[in-house]
């Protein structure tokens, strides 16, 4: 789409009830994963600058961050500027564009939401994903969420395809492109279906190859998706090990999981000075769990293990929302997390049994 | 790709081998070539002037030669060559994209023949190009394109057009084209190619025409697919928008002839007069065709035992594509002829031919009920008061399920016979 288009579509109206439709909705954890996925990599010596950042929500979960972001629509950054009164700077800008000004100036990048769709052609893609790069400091990350046409639709579309009868050689299937039609503003006369048109759609496998023009590790994270009747998987994809110019090295490609989020019901260890003296003797030491010690995300490794329980920040930090107890969830968040096949709800309800 | 792309790929070697790789022996592209030569007599009127829009070497312009034939292409070296396969016709060099104001309302059949409509950007480039050859079509001409969407490109994928359970934004999801990118085995690589689904493009031709065809080529095998094309006809007499067109413009499906030459697919879909395509997307007409089509697969899994041998041949052609077809049922949707002659060359596969041997499915539903019924008895000897060996004769075999059901069943007295009283 073009960017006036896009404008159009994001408009006042849009970002007005923006937060309340995509991340307030009571049954869609993707919100929460997300944020958790973000966690896991940012820390206090951080500058981060969130492209396509749209209201800035992601943004204002991290209070005190050296944190910026860029949209194209001047109504989203207006939302976004008020719930981030702190933040480095929010500019309008068609990523798309290069900017002098960003060249390695964060050492985290991130997109979420998806804005990349809203491009014109893939070759619009291939320089987006040559920005983010060039705004990632060596030695930074690169955070894109992405969803596969697969994970969104079902429909399974190969990335490569040996030749065909009449097509000799070899083919690459690169993206679909899909128009959305949207009628959340059709009560209103003057707006009606509103038409989010030809929204290119890379195959995650080609992700993987735009990235790797620029990075040599590239890590596809699939986040928890719960329930998971009622949503399709997200993945986030992390780039890290920006190459130097010229550098052809080959790329380290590694798929992997983050931890299902059912950590979200069990309450964080009090503090040692203030726990209860002793449990019972008669409890099996097996049943308690233990909660592993958070991994902050500077190392390199620690990205790709699978954190559980553990928002990644550094222990003497405290997490900018407090600490996640039961009684600051919402029904909607207890409903999601009302798993009882999972071995984790059960281990909680002893927790909290023996707790009380 | 830009103009200077497109011409580094088209440059005199290339132009120089066109023929000998795209118009020599493969019979895929023989019956191509055939059939659009033969569709583009059938639209063209006896002395018609006829414009082929990317016309390439020019081979398809060679004949027809009543009519008024000129060719449009973007590449010098193309155009040079179909100048020398084509004396006295006029080749002009150029993009479709240009305006020709002298072209308007001039041509009876304008064709594009190679899906060089491909070559843009975006769909709105696209746009704009169908738009502009059709108003080269005169008001009482047509408009002729072969067109390529994802099920040629990655053959058995069948997109759907619309996808109303993915609501994203509330709504439903269209998908409107692929992006692909072609590499040739010497080297040249088409970049980023759009290929519009095949009712996108309708909609899109159906700006500027009121009826629209789609025509499937003879299928030479069972395997190969059917290519397609996109016929406009009865021009608007002011094009619309695609707003205005909505969303799925009606079409008609046409297919060759059963009796046509080229024609090799004895399970053909469809019938020899045009047939109206169904555009409701309700899970009600999907379920239903599923069900027809499966059910004419079962009758014809019957007739497969004598035609078993002849179809030996294709097996090694199928290669990976069975594995496809496990559990896949959107690969049913639309293309039964195909699936019908993969299932019977697995079957070609499994039997030894010629033996005229029968594939006795009841033998096996048999011994698994046999082996069902032996795990049913020796679980419930397990269970049983008395020892007596398992006998699979029917009385012992239900008197063990009457007991094993008793034994779940909380309305009977054997249930609740082991169930201890609570002693105060």
């Amino acid at each position: 789409m073009r960017p006036d288009d896009v404008r159009e579509l994001y408009n006042h109206d849009t970002a007005q009830t923006y937060n309340e439709r995509w991340h307030g909705d009571p049954w869609g954890n993707d919100t929460l994963h997300l944020a958790e996925a973000l966690g896991r990599r940012v820390h206090p010596e951080v500058r981060w600058l969130d492209v396509g950042c749209g209201t800035g929500h992601f943004l204002s979960r991290f209070p005190g961050i050296d944190r910026a972001g860029t949209d194209l629509s001047p109504s989203m950054l207006a939302e976004a500027r008020a719930a981030n009164p702190d933040a480095l700077f929010f500019e309008e800008w068609d990523f798309r564009n290069d900017n002098p000004e960003w060249r390695d100036g964060f050492t985290l990048v991130t997109c979420t939401g998806e804005p990349w769709s809203y491009v014109e052609t893939i070759a619009e893609t291939e320089h987006f994903v040559e920005n983010l790069a060039n705004w990632t400091a060596p030695g930074g990350t690169c955070l894109l969420a992405v969803q596969d046409p697969l994970d969104l639709t079902g429909l399974r579309l190969p990335y490569y395809i040996p030749g065909e009868p009449g097509f000799p050689g070899e083919i690459i299937l690169k993206a679909v492109v899909w128009s959305m039609s949207d009628r959340s503003h059709e009560h209103v006369p003057e707006i009606g279906t509103k038409w989010h048109h030809d929204m290119v759609w890379p195959l995650l496998d080609h992700w993987v190859a735009l990235f790797a023009r620029h990075f040599r590790t590239i890590i596809v994270e699939t986040l928890p998706h719960d329930p998971p009747w009622l949503n399709t998987p997200r993945r986030v994809l992390l780039a890290k090990d920006k190459r130097a110019p010229g550098n052809t090295e080959p790329v380290n490609i590694i798929h992997t999981a983050a931890a299902p989020a059912f950590h979200d019901m069990i309450e964080p260890e009090p503090p040692a000075d203030q726990e209860p003296p002793t449990q019972p003797e008669s409890s099996p030491p097996q049943s308690s769990t233990p909660v592993p010690p958070p991994v902050p995300d500077v190392a390199e490794p620690a990205a790709f293990v699978p954190v559980s329980g553990a928002s990644g920040r550094d222990a003497g930090e405290a997490a900018p929302h407090g600490p996640r107890r039961l009684r600051d969830l919402t029904l909607a968040q207890l409903a999601g997390n009302f798993r009882p096949w999972r071995l984790g709800f059960w281990r909680s309800v002893v927790r909290r049994a023996k707790s009380r | 790709m830009d103009r200077d792309e497109i011409l580094s790929i088209y440059d005199p070697w290339y132009a120089d081998t066109y023929d000998e790789r795209f118009h020599g022996g493969d019979a895929w592209n023989a019956n191509l070539a055939a059939y659009k030569v033969e569709v583009v007599g059938e639209l063209l009127p006896p002395g018609g002037r006829w414009l082929d829009v990317g016309c390439g070497t020019g081979k398809h312009l060679s004949a027809h030669l009543a009519a008024v034939r000129e060719g449009l292409d973007l590449s010098p070296s193309m155009v040079e060559k179909a100048r020398a396969a084509n004396p006295g016709v006029t080749i002009h060099e150029g993009s479709y994209l240009d305006p020709r104001p002298e072209w308007e309302g001039a041509w009876d059949l304008v064709t594009n023949l190679w899906l060089s409509y491909q070559f843009v950007d975006s769909l709105k480039v696209l746009e704009q190009a169908v738009a502009n050859m059709a108003s080269w079509v005169a008001p009482d001409g047509c408009l002729f394109m072969h067109v390529a969407d994802c099920e040629d490109v990655a053959r058995g994928v069948d997109l759907p057009w619309e996808d109303p359970e993915t609501p994203v934004f509330g709504d439903s999801l269209f998908v409107t084209s692929v992006t692909w990118t072609w590499k040739e085995s010497n080297g040249r690589t088409h970049h980023d190619l759009v290929a519009p689904q095949l009712q996108r493009m309708v909609n899109i031709v159906a700006r500027d025409f009121e009826e629209v065809e789609v025509r499937r080529w003879p299928a030479i095998d069972l395997v190969s697919g059917r290519p397609k094309g996109v016929i406009g006809r009865k021009k608007r007499s002011k094009p619309l928008t695609l707003a205005e067109v909505g969303n799925a413009h009606p079409f008609t499906l046409v297919y060759p002839p059963r009796d046509h030459p080229g024609e090799n697919d004895p399970w053909r879909p469809g019938d020899p007069v045009a047939e109206e395509q169904p555009h409701a997307t309700g899970d009600a007409s999907v379920s239903a065709a599923l069900e027809q089509g499966l059910s004419e697969l079962r009758g014809e899994i019957g007739q497969l035992g004598g035609g078993i041998g002849q179809l030996g041949g294709a097996v090694g052609r199928l290669g990976g594509d069975l594995g496809q077809l496990g559990g896949d049922l959107g690969l049913l949707r639309g293309e039964v002829g195909l699936l019908r002659g993969e299932l019977s060359n697995l079957a070609g596969g499994l039997l030894p031919s010629g033996t005229g041997e029968q594939y006795d499915t009841l033998g096996v539903v048999h011994e698994q009920v046999w082996a069902l019924r032996k795990d049913l008895a020796d679980f419930s000897n397990a269970w049983a008061v008395d020892s007596s060996p398992p006998s699979l004769d029917g009385v012992a075999t239900k008197r063990l399920a009457r007991e094993i059901l008793g034994r779940l069943n909380p309305f009977s007295r054997r249930f609740w016979r082991r169930v201890r009283r609570p002693s105060s």
